[in-house]
């Protein structure tokens, strides 16, 4: 583990304390080279941290905080400076495990909603069909035959169909399954996002996929564009909104959502 | 000596991002923080209160601030 030296942390005494104005470059370097690596463990030991890519997320939440209370709570916590350099490393292990902690509560806390909406029938979560009830299934199974059948951008209808499908195959959250749905799809075609779609969602027993609706889909995307290629060729980054893959991501599922709502009548 | 302005200590404890504007901010704060007992005394004290609610109230996401967006809620 690589810790920060003397003169590191003069430096960075130097920068926040005594310089005519505080800088944060220091201190932004030797927090990441002293508890990046720490960082890394914790949230691989962490069973809802672990495999999620949250590293630097907290990394980043723990500067933000070294930032805030590097004054009030180190440097001038006395009410004279303290040129502590060990303490100072302690104080900075013990901001970035509270951190870390109150980071891992939080993801619970959204799991565990989530849970409780699969329970409440408004998600559904399954491992091939063995694991969910008929009814949400059955639910979802209907709102995912109502979408197909939609007059919308097939753009649309393949991020609704294609985020579905992550949440059910890799038991992950909404909000995760975003970014996995623009790591997976950004580059490829609405063709090889179909392919893709159809042979995930053989797998899902309850879900009926007709050949008919996979036809009426290929229809869609033969259709031929301004620039002669047809639609299918069109890479799926090139339909993202100003707001960016993630924000596009989330606005096309969004309204469907809410035209389904409103369809079902409920709430 | 000129203290910090209330709204201003309240946006340096609560701000969640790091950009020009709160690292200015930042620097502003915590250079009057260094020589001001006072100032000091009051973030402090926002900051405890601060670090104590976030830990009790769950943060909303920006992507969930959509009432009707209830992951697949169909």
């Amino acid at each position: 583990m690589e810790f920060f030296s003397a003169e590191e942390f003069d430096m960075v005494f130097c920068e926040i304390v005594e310089a005519p104005e505080p800088c944060f470059d220091g201190l932004m370097e030797i927090s990441r080279k002293t508890l990046f690596g720490s960082v890394r463990r914790w949230c691989y030991e962490d069973s809802a941290l672990a495999g999620r890519q949250y590293e630097e997320d907290i990394m980043q939440e723990i500067q933000i905080k070294l930032i805030k209370n590097c004054v009030t709570g180190f440097f001038m916590r006395e009410g004279r400076p303290n040129r502590d350099a060990e303490g100072f490393k302690s104080w900075m292990f013990t901001v970035a495990k509270n951190v870390k902690s109150d980071f891992a509560k939080k993801v619970r806390r959204i799991q565990f909603t989530e849970v409780k909406e699969v329970e409440d029938g408004d998600r559904t979560e399954t491992d091939g069909g063995n694991a969910c009830s008929a009814g949400p299934c059955e639910r979802l199974n209907t709102a995912f035959q109502k979408v197909m059948a939609l007059d919308i951008g097939v753009h649309k209808i393949l991020t609704w169909v294609a985020q579905m499908l992550i949440i059910a195959a890799c038991n992950v959250t909404k909000i995760r399954s975003n970014g996995i749905l623009v790591k997976t799809f950004g580059t490829l075609t609405l063709d090889a996002m179909l392919d893709l779609i159809i042979n995930q969602a053989e797998v899902i027993p309850w879900l009926s996929l007709e050949p008919g609706q996979i036809a009426a889909l290929r229809q869609k995307l033969d259709a031929r564009q301004s620039d002669g290629r047809r639609l299918g060729e069109k890479t799926y980054s090139e339909f993202y909104m100003k707001k960016g893959p993630k924000g596009s991501v989330s606005d096309w599922v969004n309204r469907i959502n809410t035209y389904l709502i409103k369809e079902d009548g409920n709430t | 000596m000129k203290h910090i302005d209330i709204d201003e200590m309240l946006e340096f404890v609560s701000f969640s991002k790091l950009d020009g504007h709160t690292l200015e901010l930042s620097r502003r704060v915590n250079g009057h923080l260094r020589t001001c007992d006072q100032c000091r005394e009051t973030v402090c004290a926002l900051q405890a209160v601060y670090d104590g609610l976030s830990k009790t109230e769950s943060v909303p996401d920006i992507n969930k601030t959509d009432p009707s967006d209830n992951g697949l809620s169909v």
